[in-house]
């Protein structure tokens, strides 16, 4: 008998549902005993044919309600926290021989971990359907979780940096676009070796959001200003003026780089 | 002509089924919800990164799954002993029971048995047990852990239970069971089969 489905829908009155993959993972957890569960959710690798995806622990939990026979319930919670938490940033990073605390990551970490844990609760208690998403798509429940709580931390960090889109770079244009080309466009050996983008993305991930929502934007080919004005372009859909934008794309450039040397260093 | 105002969740969620390790996918929807563009590359971002860390070496915060937990139990009102068993059967109306009788293709008197927790649960071919549990929309452990419990008290009809004294051997083995309530020999074979 396939799972029940999911209750949440959609602002068009659409039912969130799980994928095919999710369905036929959760059918096949369903029929495990508790001890064969335990057992599959220390499977790490998610390749693994035995592991059990987050979307299903997040219905074993739900599922199981207040059965704490032998601690299962708590053994089952406890699994679905530490899947949240290793999906979250690592607050600790490597500079070199130098580990340091970044402390946006811690709180984005600590925001997120909050914020799981009530809705957990509020589900519980029956007061929503919000963990429907995480039953879904559980990585995308995450992402979400972590966007709202990396907007917060930066907004709180102050205001730095709308101050410093009021001062001057120097020279922009040519030299944003160049720098630009070298860092998110280089050669394309250098390109698809899977690394650099794992370190340009993880750096990029770093600088505040209107910064990497422009570099970005660079990566995927819209211009700062076109030639056309009906075309789209990072300073319409930013809304702020083209110089703006070049301040913080070039503040951005300058980030990155030197995020990139650091770990080159290391 | 006037569209209704997309929402940003919906939007999300959708660009997230679509995929969003590809450049052309995020290009795409922000063409099509420049208003969103932002939030859109934020989302894109924030996904690549979560895969980023869930592949990266982990040391789990023992700590705070202690403290997670303990701050549940509290807000819920859950506690170590606590032992309460979703019992199927109590909120089960007559018509429902008729019914999952007739989908299992047993008598009265065996579904009853099963549902007074007289019928010892690893006699039962895990087929049918896993059947009756869905049924009962119930996982098989748990449809397996009621029947464990002790039968409930003055149940409709007695079954002879054989084995040692205490309350585990005063179960019923399903196939007595199946004989005591004169499941024809056919039948009874297809319910003992232990195979799908």
């Amino acid at each position: 008998m396939p799972p029940p489905p999911l209750t949440k829908r959609t602002d068009d009155k659409v039912l969130y549902h799980r994928p095919a993959a999710i369905e036929a993972a959760l059918e096949r957890a369903l029929d495990l005993s508790r001890d064969e569960v335990l057992a599959a959710l220390e499977i790490e690798d998610r390749n693994h044919p035995g592991h059990i995806p987050s979307e299903c622990l997040v219905h074993l939990v739900r599922k199981t309600a207040r059965d704490n026979r032998e601690r299962y319930f708590e053994k089952l919670h406890r699994a679905l926290m530490r899947r949240v938490d290793r999906a979250l940033p690592r607050a600790e990073h490597t500079l070199g021989e130098k580990v340091g605390v970044d402390l946006t990551r811690d709180q984005i970490r600590a925001q997120v971990r909050d914020r799981f844990e009530m809705i957990v609760i509020q589900d519980r208690q029956g007061g929503d359907d919000r963990l429907d998403i995480f039953e879904a798509k559980f990585n995308f429940g995450i992402a979400r979780l972590r966007s709202t709580a990396r907007e917060k931390a930066w907004r709180e960090a102050g205001r730095r940096a709308a101050l410093e889109d009021e001062q001057e770079m120097g020279e922009l244009s040519l030299e944003v676009e160049i720098a630009a080309g070298s860092l998110l466009r280089p050669n394309p050996e250098k390109w698809d070796d899977p690394t650099y983008r794992a370190r340009l993305d993880a750096a990029i991930m770093t600088l505040p959001p209107e910064q990497s929502r422009i570099i970005k934007m660079l990566m995927i080919g819209i211009p700062i200003d076109p030639k056309d004005p009906d075309a789209q372009s990072i300073s319409k859909l930013e809304d702020c003026a083209e110089k703006t934008v070049r301040n913080r794309a070039k503040r951005a450039i300058l980030n990155l780089r030197q995020a990139l040397d650091l770990e080159n260093e290391a | 002509m006037t569209e209704a105002a997309p929402n940003l969740d919906d939007i999300l969620y959708a660009f997230a089924e679509a995929g969003t390790d590809d450049d052309a996918t995020l290009a795409d929807y922000i063409r099509r919800y420049p208003k969103f563009a932002g939030e859109l590359i934020d989302l894109a971002q924030e996904l690549r990164a979560v895969e980023a860390d869930i592949d990266a070496p982990y040391v789990p915060d023992a700590a705070w799954e202690t403290g997670a937990w303990a701050r549940f139990a509290t807000a819920t009102g859950i506690t170590d002993a606590e032992s309460t068993i979703a019992d199927p059967f109590a909120t089960m109306s007559s018509a429902r029971q008729v019914e999952v009788r007739r989908a299992l293709g047993v008598p009265t008197v065996v579904f009853n048995a099963f549902r007074d927790l007289q019928v010892d649960a690893d006699s039962v071919p895990r087929p049918f047990l896993s059947r009756f549990a869905d049924y009962l929309a119930v996982a098989l452990q748990d449809l397996k852990d009621l029947l464990a419990l002790p039968e409930r008290t003055e149940p409709a009809m007695q079954f002879k239970a054989d084995g040692r004294p205490g309350a585990a051997a005063s179960k019923v083995k399903f196939a007595d069971l199946l004989d005591q309530a004169m499941v024809p020999a056919e039948r009874r074979a297809e319910l003992l089969r232990d195979e799908d």
